[in-house]
């Protein structure tokens, strides 16, 4: 039965959103920023375990801070440059703390749950664009595209992971764009 | 040359990829005392506490044990049974303490720490009805055992392994001080015995069932060629009855560190311990203190009981006789691997490799235990 194996969990979550837009001009884009927090709370006596004691923790997803940036500058009919800027808190993590022995065999003690979070996430993109010329009648129209994606080379966690190696624990991150990654891309559109 | 430039940024993003984390956990910080021992009630019963201290994941050490400390069994009248440290944070007694009492462990710590167990009734353990095996290429070992009274309903196994094995040659033989001389029965070296205690955690909960009963439970999976069984193989069975809390216990330290590693395990629990520090209430304890009883039962498989299960190890297969006469002594002396094996009628000494002849070397020892059979 479906209600042995799912223990019940109480959420709550509560949050503000705010953007700032300007869509016209020759400096146009937006800024928002969000602040949201996630709880879940396991403190069912009755389902066999609780987890941290009964009282609320942080959900996998719980990223209180979110800031997005995306600024675009026309210089003329033929050329512009964009940015776009990304910041968030890094998101909650359960981590090994120590060993000890037990049962004949080492074990490992985890912290209490997502009690810490992985280094926070931040990400600018920047680029410039060269249209093609605007003859109305000219059934391709053509642009190039030139920029850097994560241009301040940040290295931005993705996720953490701990592995036994020659019996010590050790912990590492991956990442999937650690450094500035310049690109060219040539655009059609008809 | 532009395929040779992507390969080449491919490279520097894939390599990037994996990196050292620092983890924010301040691993000092946490000497959290480790606690594990079960209160054993019954006449001259073993009681033993192993007390140590959680170690960094970066730590190599294989145990970093609490010495030191005083360990007392309380009992809720009153009396006091101390333990004593027999082994650097090993602490043992053997004692003879009431079923009818309740009781809890005290601890205090060399630093000042003191720490207990809440009070708790003896919780009687049923006998094990039998150990039986069976073999499926590999040697399958079980566990029957039920509980007339459905009392139990959670129970806790812990196994020790003893085996006898025989070197390849029986040599009465030994080099002493440039001499061949005959050994004396201590001295033989042929027939040893090595034991290793299992690192598993083997749980049964017979709460969801209408008898109290449990049939086939695997202990242990003997596989073959094990050495083991090269002669003949012995296991120790201890059973423990435990609370439903203590089952808890057990059960989430054997899911936090058994079964994860992949990506559809539970995330890992928090250990509902029942040892708090009265010094100071914040303090983290590891560990769960049961009041109970243990019941044992040995099982024997000897090698000949076994469908094809070597006698002999694959690295004996170095095992012959060297025959180096009349220059016996000056050979022994020139390689200190080799040893006088035996005397062959008119031919003289045969020497041999003494990894076949010394039982020692395979990590065992020549003292017989008092229970083997």
């Amino acid at each position: 039965m479906i209600e042995q194996d799912v223990i019940k969990t109480k959420g709550r979550a509560y949050g503000i959103e705010m953007l700032l837009k300007k869509p016209n001009g020759k400096l146009n884009g937006w800024l928002s920023y969000t602040y949201s927090r996630t709880f879940l709370k396991v403190d069912d006596p009755l389902a066999g375990e609780t987890i941290n004691n009964g009282n609320e923790y942080p959900a996998n997803y719980d990223k209180p801070n979110i800031v997005s940036l995306i600024a675009n500058y026309r210089f003329n009919q033929r050329f512009s440059i964009s940015l776009s800027s990304t910041y968030s808190t890094g998101r909650p993590i359960t981590l090994p703390i120590g060993t000890f022995n037990m049962g004949g065999a080492p074990r490992v003690l985890y912290s209490e749950r997502n009690a810490y979070r992985v280094p926070d996430f931040f990400r600018t993109d920047v680029s410039m664009t060269l249209e093609g010329n605007h003859n109305q009648k000219q059934k391709l129209h053509t642009s190039w595209t030139a920029g850097v994606y994560n241009v301040t080379g940040r290295d931005n966690p993705y996720s953490v992971y701990f592995i036994l190696e020659d019996g010590k624990i050790n912990g590492y991150q991956l990442s999937v764009f650690a450094t500035a990654i310049p690109f060219i891309s040539f655009n059609l559109r008809f | 040359m532009q395929r040779i430039l992507y390969i080449l940024i491919l490279i520097v993003v894939l390599d990037s990829c994996k990196k050292p984390y620092n983890s924010p956990v301040d691993e000092t910080a946490n000497t959290i005392l480790v606690v594990e021992g079960t209160i054993a009630a019954g006449v001259d019963a073993e009681n033993t506490f192993l007390l140590s201290r959680l170690r960094p994941l970066k730590d190599t050490t294989l145990n970093n044990p609490e010495q030191g400390a005083s360990v007392i069994i309380e009992s809720q009248g009153g009396t006091n049974y101390a333990l004593n440290e027999i082994a650097p944070g090993n602490y043992r007694a053997g004692l003879s303490l009431p079923n009818s009492g309740k009781y809890r462990l005290k601890i205090s710590t060399r630093n000042g720490g003191q720490y207990q167990s809440e009070f708790m009734v003896v919780k009687q353990t049923p006998p094990i009805d039998s150990l039986t095996w069976v073999q499926d290429g590999d040697a399958k070992i079980f566990l029957h055992t039920h509980d007339p009274s459905n009392n139990t309903k959670f129970y806790r196994w812990e196994f020790t392994e003893t085996w006898e094995y025989h070197a390849f040659f029986d040599s009465d033989l030994g080099f002493v001080n440039g001499q061949i001389v005959f050994l004396n029965p201590s001295q033989l070296t042929f027939a040893c015995w090595s034991s290793a205690s299992g690192g598993s955690i083997i749980l049964g909960n017979t709460s969801a069932l209408s008898e109290d009963r449990v049939s086939y439970q695997p202990i242990l999976t003997l596989p073959n060629p094990s050495p083991k069984a090269s002669f003949k193989y012995s296991i120790l069975v201890r059973q423990v009855a435990l609370t439903e809390e203590a089952y808890n216990f057990w059960n989430i330290l054997r899911k936090n560190t058994e079964v994860t590693g992949t990506l559809f395990d539970p995330q890992p629990s928090q250990l509902p311990g029942n040892i708090i520090s009265v010094t100071n209430p914040d303090e983290k304890v590891i560990g769960f203190v049961s009041v109970g009883a243990v019941t044992e039962k040995r099982l024997y498989i000897r090698n000949a009981e076994l469908l094809a299960w070597p006698q002999r190890p694959a690295e004996d297969s170095i095992c012959k006789v060297v025959d180096a006469e009349p220059n016996s002594v000056e050979f022994l002396k020139q390689d200190t691997t080799y040893g006088p094996a035996f005397f062959v009628t008119g031919g003289g000494l045969r020497l041999a490799k003494k990894n076949c002849m010394d039982c020692r070397r395979r990590g065992g020892t020549t003292v017989k235990p008092p229970y083997w059979q």
